[in-house]
């Protein structure tokens, strides 16, 4: 008995003597030629059709090559043929027909799938069509609502007629394009489920951009190889992102060296700047805000504009900045537009509201709302009480919702705090069933806001209704260009900004800490992983001062662009930032 | 012995299709659904009423349920919403991931929990017992995530910082370079990965054990059989592993068998923390994503494992115990 429970107890110390290790301290788990990046959860669907998360999309921009690459510059998105960024498929673009409705691409003849299948305008086609099939029900269906029809002239030509000109005929179609020969037989209900999409390691999942799949470990790690019919090949041999949902040891991994790449949370970013000097900060600017929608069908206070503005104009922003050591990070906002999109940011209009207690108490006198014996603030017999909910887990908002509260309660408006499992707090806010929420929003590359703020669009949250800002949508919607549309955005903006149906509260980077150990990276409010193909290791691979940079290039090295469009876009879209 | 074991099997049959039926519909009347996630203005409604149509949502909750319970019976537990793969692909895969987790775990809390507790049986109110006392206390009270992140921070982010001659992984089951490793390097990578998840786990649960060790143990040791045993002449050693254990076990067999479900549950704490892909993160994910067949798979997969534990300890009970035996046969 003895003998037996001591050599199980041996078993621990004898395998850690085994060959490889002896009495040696152990490798670092990272091989010197990978990139590691560590992300909050695994990959859902690796296909541009069906990409669900950000981070599907973000993936599926390595994997697969747009019709036209894009790059964040000016505050603007820029579209890039195949001259401009080796990545696009097009080699040119026009707007033809007598009113400019149709959009014809010209591809390139010598791009080719993962296994060597030449990609044409047949692929390209296919995926607008399939985008546009109820049973594929992809999440960009909504991108086809302005397509008429397609007109493949010959392998390298097509024509895309849209119903009328609009300004982002070009954002919803420049996309990335799927391939054809392996999903056409599938039904497009079931693409879901398709062999590839689920075990896409090993080259089973065709792709066309730099990277493709080389092992899939669900919850594991996914590991991106070289797709040897990209040319220039990416200088990286390896990359692989692993799922680490717990936050300490996301930053330990990064602070121990085993990690390359993530996004920080803004508490442990002086922990990082002390701690580990071999990180570097790169932002993804203002793509992010936080705000308080109040919903006037549940509360009857919300139903007046300045019990609305009060509640904004009795919290103070910066303090609540400070307070979360935001720093330089975040900056109060006042509309809908960040300040990161030159054409639709009006600093006027969009102005941040002030913090002046005075002026939200004396709104609230005006409107009835008098304090009563205990503070609060009552009309006619009923206090100015309700709930203000939130989602668990993101301890951002919990903090800055407890900031608000006090300072509310100063003015005499009672807000009972709820905090929600994240599903059921998103159900409650997509069905408005709730009194005030604090959420936040990513903000998308696309200008069109007109789901968020018209009549019964499932993301008009607060029911906002004004005939004159649907008038402007409509006007802006019909521009030809996106220089056009922007005024009307903007006059539709400030309208909305007037009416207060958010206290739009701030807006935020996304902090990625880089070891710097990887160079070249390009980090902008289009993405983190727009460029990863001319990423370089510092002494490894592609290293220009390396003596045998066996796989750098220097035509690699030169800038370029990301990519945004219509199927699997780069953040691209809005979306709720949990 | 066989018969009495069949007959709780088959009473357990419609204790598992009641539990299943519980879940199904206390599932469902969470809030959302597992379209709940695509909350993003670029995406129609239509859209999201097609996406409930693959899924099988548009029917009413009734007809869902047959249709679950109706390929359940067959033995098909479905797609996963989540992943759209077959189910029954999914669970061998975290099954094992879980498995190889806690049966480390389990050597750590009965292995160390009965040996520090017949250590402190025999020296009772020695410095050891009472230092052995103090330790298994604190790691009794001690939650598991906090031990966990406590053992990341000293033994993976300090041994790094320090350059110690043993660092631990933070997290994953394998180094990356793991496919390049020799079979030896293999073995170890995994053990090196294991050791920090596993203590996490076990540390805590083997205080216990200790301590239900410990009483049990004096209490056997008091009997007038062990002093017999002594006065034959016997060792020890003999009188205590032979003698005094197997009548000591008793409590602990019972702890083993309500220990089988954790086996196949996992943690779903120190599973998180480790990036440990094991049941118990397939199934808080599950839930939080509304992925209704994976809930009910795991579901069926630990309300098995609580029968079978149950049945399991009392199986055991038999055998260490002749005079359960005769009372089931008789």
């Amino acid at each position: 008995m003895r003998t037996t429970l001591i050599a199980i107890a041996s078993v621990p110390v004898l395998a850690l003597a085994l060959p490889g290790c002896g009495g040696d301290r152990p490798e670092r788990s990272r091989p010197p030629d990978t990139v590691t990046i560590i992300e909050l959860a695994d990959i859902s669907k690796p296909m541009p059709l069906i990409s669900e998360t950000s981070l599907d999309s973000e993936v599926s921009s390595i994997m697969y090559r747009p019709l036209l690459a894009s790059r964040w510059e000016d505050g603007e998105l820029h579209y890039l043929t195949a001259d401009e960024d080796e990545r696009s498929l097009a080699r040119g673009y026009e707007f033809t027909g007598p009113d400019r409705a149709s959009l014809r691409y010209r591809m390139r003849s010598d791009a080719r799938w993962s296994d060597g299948t030449p990609v044409t305008s047949h692929d390209a086609v296919w995926t607008m069509e399939t985008r546009g099939d109820p049973r594929a029900a992809s999440p960009r269906q909504a991108y086809n609502r302005q397509i008429r029809a397609f007109e493949v002239e010959d392998d390298s030509t097509f024509v895309i007629h849209f119903t009328r000109p609009y300004p982002e005929m070009l954002f919803h179609s420049a996309g990335q394009v799927a391939p054809r020969h392996l999903y056409a037989d599938h039904d497009p209900s079931q693409l879901r489920s398709h062999p590839a999409v689920n075990s896409p390691g090993g080259g089973s999942l065709v792709v066309s951009g730099p990277y493709m799949v080389g092992e899939w470990l669900r919850g594991q790690r996914l590991v991106l190889v070289p797709n040897p019919e990209y040319h220039p090949q990416p200088t990286i041999p390896r990359i692989v992102f692993l799922p680490i949902p717990e936050e300490t040891t996301r930053m330990i991994e990064l602070q121990t060296g085993n990690a390359d790449v993530m996004d920080l949370p803004f508490d442990k970013i002086d922990l990082i700047r002390t701690g580990s000097p071999e990180v570097r900060f790169e932002t993804r600017r203002r793509r992010f805000y936080d705000y308080i929608a109040y919903n006037p069908r549940t509360h009857p206070a919300f139903e007046d504009a300045s019990v609305r503005r009060a509640l904004g104009l009795a919290i103070d922003v910066p303090a609540i900045l400070a307070a979360l050591q935001l720093g330089p990070w975040a900056e109060p906002a006042g509309g809908p537009y960040a300040p990161i999109f030159r054409l639709l940011y009006d600093p006027a209009e969009q102005a941040p509201l002030p913090f002046d207690p005075d002026e939200a108490a004396r709104l609230l006198d005006a409107t009835g709302w008098i304090p009563g014996p205990d503070g609060i603030r009552v009309r006619d017999g009923q206090p100015l009480r309700f709930t203000l909910s939130t989602n668990a887990g993101n301890q951002r908002r919990s903090d800055a919702s407890q900031i608000i509260q006090q300072q509310w309660r100063r003015v005499g408006i009672d807000a009972r705090l709820q905090t929600l499992e994240t599903n059921t707090f998103f159900d409650r806010l997509n069905s408005r069933e709730f009194e005030a929420s604090m959420a936040g929003w990513g903000v998308g590359l696309s200008a069109d806001m007109s789901d968020m703020w018209t009549g019964d669009r499932p993301f008009n949250l607060t029911s906002f209704s004004d005939p004159e800002v649907d008038r402007l949508f409509d006007l802006a919607l019909g521009q030809p260009t996106e220089e056009e549309a922007a005024m009307y955005w903007r006059e539709a903006a400030g309208r909305i900004v007037a009416a207060q149906p958010y206290t739009w509260l701030f807006y935020f980077d996304q902090v990625v800490g880089v070891n710097d150990r990887i160079r070249n990276t390009r980090i902008d409010t289009l993405g983190s992983y727009q460029n990863i193909h001319e990423w370089w290791i510092v002494g490894g691979a592609g290293d220009p001062d390396r003596a045998d940079p066996t796989t750098a290039d220097p035509d690699l090295l030169s800038d370029a662009g990301g990519s945004a469009g219509f199927a699997g876009q780069t953040n691209g879209g809005n979306g709720q930032d949990p | 012995m066989l018969s009495f074991l069949g007959r709780r099997l088959l009473g357990a049959i419609p204790l598992v299709l009641g539990i299943l039926t519980l879940i199904f519909f206390i599932m469902h009347l969470a809030p959302g659904d597992p379209t709940t996630r695509y909350s993003d203005p670029s995406i129609s409604p239509e859209v999201i009423e097609q996406m409930r149509v693959n899924l099988g949502l548009d029917q009413p909750l009734p007809i869902q349920y047959f249709r679950w319970m109706t390929s359940f019976l067959r033995g098909d537990f479905g797609y996963s919403f989540g992943q759209m793969r077959p189910i029954a692909e999914i669970l061998p895969e975290v099954l094992w991931n879980t498995l190889q987790l806690t049966l480390v775990s389990l050597v750590i809390i009965f292995g160390l929990g009965m040996l520090i507790g017949i250590y402190q049986a025999v020296r009772q109110y020695s410095a050891g017992d009472n230092v052995l006392t103090f330790v298994a206390l604190f790691f009794y009270s001690m939650p598991a995530f906090w031990f966990a992140l406590m053992l990341i921070l000293i033994f993976a982010l300090r041994a790094s910082q320090g350059d110690w001659v043993i660092q631990f992984p933070a997290s994953q089951m394998t180094s990356l370079d793991y496919d390049l490793m020799s079979i030896g390097e293999k073995i170890r990578d995994r053990i090196m990965h294991l050791i920090l998840p596993a203590t996490a786990l076990g540390v805590g649960s083997a205080a216990g054990v200790a301590r239900y060790m410990r009483g049990s143990m004096l209490e056997v040791i008091r009997q007038d059989y062990i002093r017999t045993a002594r006065a034959k002449g016997l060792s020890e050693g003999r009188v205590v592993f032979h003698h005094a254990l197997r009548n000591a076990l008793l409590p602990i067999i019972t702890l083993m068998g309500l220990t089988l479900p954790y086996l196949f549950g996992g943690s779903v704490l120190v599973e998180t923390i480790f990036a440990w892909p094991g049941m118990g993160r397939l199934i808080v994910d599950a839930v939080f994503q509304r992925d209704y067949p994976l809930v009910m798979a795991a579901s069926f997969v630990i309300t098995v494992m609580v029968i079978l534990g149950n049945l399991l300890a009392d199986a055991l009970y038999a055998v260490a115990d002749p005079r359960i035996r005769v009372r089931q046969d008789g």
